[in-house]
């Protein structure tokens, strides 16, 4: 499981900008991001070195922010792979609220980072089937 | 042409001496059954006998809404229980409705005032009247529903809300007049003009009120339909609409004198202030029998005008009301009070956020539009719970205003902040 920050953002311009500007000065590394946006909100997710200190950093400049359990799962790039990881959640009965991409940093292996109520369990099940699961993309 | 024409034109003399006598019977008939304002007048010293005719009104207790709310539902009302033959209410600060009650004389007297200002919008018996304000508890739909079946006119009990049946049954029933909000008047204007049904339809007249308006939009309205448009005035404390309403002259709306004394009071010392010089209009009703109410205060800011008007009638013309002395927002017909709204959030979350109506009018019609500063403590990472959670707001605030509102979350300390107190509301309505 790793720790995932998501922010809240208007849909206007230069607003993720804000948050890259502060995560910059506080030299935290970007693992992962990703946004989701309606006509008026959005919310941008993060998988960053450093949660504790990128949150603290955001809070003090007035975002809105929380960290949460994601998983991160190690997916060799080959074809198939993502319906393998889908077809096994499904076998479990389990849903996923959503997912992004990003890579293992160290291993170059392609990462699905996915969320559902249920992570601890999630987790399990995956690993059971034989999936890797990552602490840190750092890794 | 006038309905109760040796009423409507009424010297001046006359009038003051009715409204004298009415005062007087109406003092000594308050004090003798309701608690509340016998109380008032003892604190101040004051005896039924101390109320000898009109220019004695100065010297009675005010009324206000808070007064109303605290005495809910029923603790003014002056007349035993069976007497009571219709219940209204609107919309209070916080909560609770304001409840009138009207006896079956009071109806009457109601629907004579709306038949007066259909007679005086030239409308008469071989008139349809095509009655779209909403029906229910709000006085708008019944008052005028009543006024025009007095008249012996047709009755079209509309109703708000469904703009193509609206427009489709207008034209096929052959309505000579409408009834409605100015604003639904304009939107239903609009959709007619855009279907080129304008020659189809008969209307020759628009009765609207419940809401402010001007003379620009009266203009347009009555370009658009090629008809004559006129302003009714009415609060449920006093009546519900035909309070007051405007002649063809349009000189401001003529107060029915004879069961209405109009007061202009400075809205800071609560003194009167002089005939053409503005302030809050207070009202006293003379003839109501169920509630019958003291110098209420309406928050509504107008002048007054007692002189003979061209159409021949005495009675005084209040002008164009020009705002409140509270914050209370007329959106959609529908008093809102942003406490309401603050209520209505606190139902959501225990802890009230930081947040800003935005009033506007797009096309004709009226928007209210909620910013919510989001806080950690419901913040989620997931799309559909912070629309669930906008839903859920929506939700509330439609069910504490009676209308509906778009909800919008934004980013925290983005809603600006004047003096260290949060600004709550930013009206854009050009009125």
């Amino acid at each position: 499981m790793l720790k995932q920050l998501a922010v809240f953002v208007e849909n206007q311009a230069g607003s993720l900008r804000k948050v890259t500007m502060t995560l910059h000065e506080q030299k935290v590394n970007i693992y992962a991001f990703a946004s989701f946006d309606t006509p008026e909100f959005g919310i941008l997710r993060m998988l960053v070195d450093n949660p504790e200190r990128a949150k603290e950093a955001l809070t003090s400049r007035g975002f809105v922010t929380k960290i949460c359990d994601v998983i991160a799962v190690e997916l060799p790039d080959e074809q198939g792979g993502m319906d393998r990881l889908l077809a096994a959640l499904y076998e479990s009965n389990i849903s996923i609220n959503y997912t992004y991409s990003s890579f293992g940093r160290m291993s170059r292996i392609p990462a699905v980072v996915l969320h559902s109520d249920e992570v601890f369990e999630t987790e399990n099940v995956l690993k059971s089937k034989g999936f890797t699961c990552m602490e840190s993309l750092g890794q | 042409m006038m309905w109760n024409e040796p009423k409507e034109c009424m010297s001046r003399d006359e009038l003051s001496h009715l409204q004298g006598a009415r005062l007087v019977k109406m003092v000594e008939r308050v004090y003798h059954n309701v608690p509340f304002y016998r109380k008032k007048m003892q604190m101040m010293g004051l005896e039924p006998g101390d109320i000898k005719g009109l220019e004695d009104l100065v010297k009675l207790p005010f009324t206000t809404k808070d007064d109303l709310r605290d005495n809910y539902p029923f603790g003014l009302v002056a007349v035993p229980e069976e007497q009571i033959n219709r219940i209204h209410a609107s919309s209070g600060t916080t909560g609770k409705p304001t409840v009138v009650a009207y006896t079956r004389h009071d109806l009457s007297v109601w629907s004579e005032c709306v038949a007066r200002g259909l007679t005086m919008a030239g409308l008469g018996r071989s008139d349809r009247v095509h009655v779209a304000y909403g029906y229910g508890l709000f006085t708008g739909g019944l008052g005028l529903h009543d006024g025009a079946a007095y008249l012996g006119a047709t009755v079209i009990p509309m109703s708000s809300g469904n703009t193509k049946k609206q427009i489709t049954l207008m034209e096929d029933f052959g309505a000579t007049a409408l009834a409605c909000t100015p604003s639904y008047a304009m939107h239903l204007a609009e959709a007619v003009v855009e279907a080129g049904r304008v020659p189809h339809i008969k209307l020759k007249a628009a009765i609207c009120g419940a809401e402010p308006w001007t003379d620009a939009m009266r203009d347009t309205l009555e370009q658009m339909l090629n008809i004559k448009a006129y302003d009714i005035y009415g609060l449920s404390e006093i009546m519900g609409p035909g309070v007051a309403q405007d002649c063809p002259y349009h000189k401001g709306l003529h107060i029915w004198e004879d069961h209405f004394i109009p007061e202009i009071l400075n809205p800071d010392t609560l003194e009167p202030v002089g005939p053409g010089e503005r302030g809050e209009l207070a009202i006293t009703t003379v003839t109501k029998e169920a509630l019958p109410l003291f110098r209420y205060r309406t928050k509504d800011l107008t002048s007054i005008e007692y002189s003979k008007c061209e159409c021949g009638r005495t009675h005084a013309r209040i002008a164009r009301f020009t705002g409140r002395t509270d914050d209370m927002l007329i959106i959609r017909g529908v008093n809102v009070f942003p406490s309401q709204v603050e209520a209505a959030l606190l139902e959501v979350d225990e802890v009230l956020p930081n947040y800003l109506m935005t009033v506007d009018r797009q096309g004709n019609l009226d928007t209210l539009e909620i910013q919510v500063e989001v806080e950690e403590r419901f913040f989620s990472d997931q799309m559909n719970q912070l629309q669930s959670l906008t839903r859920k707001i929506e939700h509330v605030i439609k069910q504490a205003l009676g209308i509906a509102a778009q909800v919008k979350l934004v980013e925290p300390k983005s809603i600006e902040r004047s003096e260290g107190k949060a600004k709550r509301v930013i009206d854009k309505r050009k009125l």
